[in-house]
């Protein structure tokens, strides 16, 4: 018998309470003409709905791809949709979760993955001419994990050739069209603000899963290194490199998350450590936390509107019960983004030798072959140098987390399309020392009005649950997410 | 350290180093990749200032250890 939408809903073994939830989750998600948006759904709504039979996986798919074809000629977020496949896979959870068979939260739950993904059968650009026509035989880790999880493939994300740098040509920043949604996982950022999808990846280098999750209002979280496993994934830099998850509310990222972590013995950087559920810490809260934040001179060239929402944030965690102190930064995070793109560049060199070998006219307009090729002759004893240096500003931040759970930063000193001119970032010292770190929207500018500012939420290598616990009391108190959305 | 040396010498060596290490660089590709070397020998010449131990190894694969819960910690 052929599966309808109708015999879905009308199967339903959810009694009143699920569809009061239903009725509720609905209402709250209507734009301002009063009709019902499925397309703003966050994952946990979405997975309500699903579980309790009132929304269809297939009607919840068709309904994003709707929404593709209409914001898409503006937002330009994908690269490939697999409109096909996600279809396909719609039916397949459908039937499933009929039969009986749900899988979780993840369940019917349509995600992007950044196309530095490699994808089964679909072709894996990595946004370069170089790579324009593979096609992986194999899913990246995340991807099976995602895809165990009942999840379905709705398409690949932006990013800039090869994933180099801070923007995403091509892509346009739903909060405003002709700002840049950042990157270099700006893809994945503009859909999710866009109500393309409700969860994405994106990969983290020098902050690219941080920096487009602030630029479009979105949470975004690097996990601790070897967390979650980078197989299958187009390389920048092997010990830099991370991957994770980008959704639109903290609830929905640990959700993720979930799915993303675990061992991969196919990672040899993969770790071991159990993984904990990590929505069972989001209502923890984060009274007597010990947040450290940096000394004022840090944050030179940091635009006014983000250290606007910076205060306002310290004062929000104040008020959640949270012991917040100003610390002194470890003295190798002076000099510790110079290592981080010697590191970086040195072995993006050696990852690019074949391409540079046989493919080096076909790099793209941007700066990536120059790059590399200049990467290629930086001599082995400097790349060794900034390991080292490495080595010490771990120890240092180790040292620092002695004295702080916390460390608690804007989570981008500019504003979307701003140019960045400040001293210290805050994001590749977090690539360099592997722990994690997660940014979670905090307000918006008023001059210019109506653009994302967000906080960065750092911690110890593993404790991805205390910035959970963190980032949720502070959404639950703050709701930025629920007071506006873009107008696309 | 790279401070001293002029253009010229910069692309000499990014020759000489192209060459011994088997990346194909035209003049010209010299002449473009040259702001990116620079960049990379100022960022050299930045992290020498770290003081090292002659005991401070590399972190070539990095592999983090959860710490037991510090007192305080909620």
């Amino acid at each position: 018998m052929a599966i309808t939408r109708r015999h879905f809903l009308h199967s339903s073994a959810a009694g009143v309470a699920a569809l009061s939830i239903a009725r509720g989750i609905m209402a709250q998600s209507k734009n301002p003409n009063g009709k019902s948006e499925l397309h703003y759904l966050t994952l946990t709504e979405a997975a309500k709905l699903i579980r309790a039979r009132k929304l269809s996986p297939v009607e919840y798919t068709e309904a994003l791809l709707k929404r593709i074809d209409d914001v898409e000629p503006k937002v330009h977020a994908f690269i490939t949709v697999t409109r096909e496949e996600a279809l396909a896979a719609a039916k397949t959870a459908e039937k499933e979760i009929m039969g009986g068979k749900y899988r979780g939260p993840l369940h019917g739950i349509p995600f992007g993955v950044k196309d530095t993904h490699y994808t089964k059968g679909i072709k894996t650009t990595v946004a370069t001419p170089v790579l324009a026509n593979f096609v992986p035989d194999f899913d990246a880790t995340v991807v099976t994990r995602l895809k165990n999880a009942g999840a379905i493939l709705l398409g690949k994300l932006n990013l800039p050739e090869f994933s180099f740098g801070g923007e995403t040509p091509g892509t346009n920043n739903p909060w405003d069209l002709k700002r840049s949604p950042a990157g270099s996982s700006g893809g994945s950022g503009a859909a999710l603000a866009a109500g393309e999808l409700p969860m994405a990846t994106g990969g983290d280098t020098s902050g690219s899963i941080r920096g487009p999750a602030v630029a479009n209002g979105v949470v975004g979280m690097m996990a601790t290194y070897g967390r979650v496993s980078r197989r299958g994934i187009a390389v920048i830099s092997w010990s830099l490199d991370r991957v994770g998850p980008m959704t639109r509310t903290v609830e929905d990222n640990a959700i993720m998350l979930n799915a993303l972590a675990g061992y991969d013995p196919a990672d040899e950087t993969s770790s071991d450590a159990p993984v904990p559920d990590y929505t069972r810490a989001l209502k923890r809260g984060v009274k007597g936390a010990r947040i450290g934040i940096p000394k004022a001179n840090w944050f030179e060239g940091y635009d006014a509107n983000v250290m606007r929402g910076y205060r306002d944030g310290i004062e929000v965690f104040k008020k959640l019960g949270a012991v917040v102190n100003e610390v002194d930064l470890p003295p190798t995070m002076e000099v510790i983004d110079q290592a981080q793109r010697i590191i970086r560049i040195s072995e993006a060199a050696a990852y690019h030798e074949p391409f540079l070998t046989n493919n080096q006219e076909q790099y793209g307009k941007s700066n990536v072959r120059r790059d590399v090729e200049a990467g290629s002759l930086i001599p082995a004893v400097h790349y060794l140098r900034a390991q080292r240096v490495r080595k010490v500003f771990i120890r240092e931040m180790a040292e620092l987390h002695n004295s702080v759970d916390i460390i608690l930063t804007p989570g981008r000193p500019v504003l979307p399309g701003g140019q960045d001119k400040s001293k210290q970032n805050f994001s590749r010292p977090w690539n360099v020392c592997g722990y994690p770190a997660l940014v979670v929207p905090a307000g918006f500018s008023t001059e210019p009005a109506g653009l994302p500012v967000a906080l960065q939420i750092a911690g110890r290598p593993f404790e991805e649950e205390l910035l959970y616990a963190a980032a949720y009391a502070y959404e639950a108190e703050t709701k930025w997410w629920e007071k506006k959305k873009p107008q696309v | 350290m790279h401070k001293g040396m002029s253009d010229d010498e910069l692309k000499e060596a990014m020759k000489v180093m192209a060459k011994f290490s088997g990346v194909n660089l035209s003049a010209e590709r010299i002449e473009r990749d040259l702001p990116a070397f620079k960049a990379y020998m100022g960022d050299y010449d930045t992290i020498r200032s770290v003081k090292l131990a002659v005991e401070d190894e590399p972190a070539m694969i990095l592999r983090l250890q959860k710490k037991a819960t510090p007192k305080g910690r909620v």
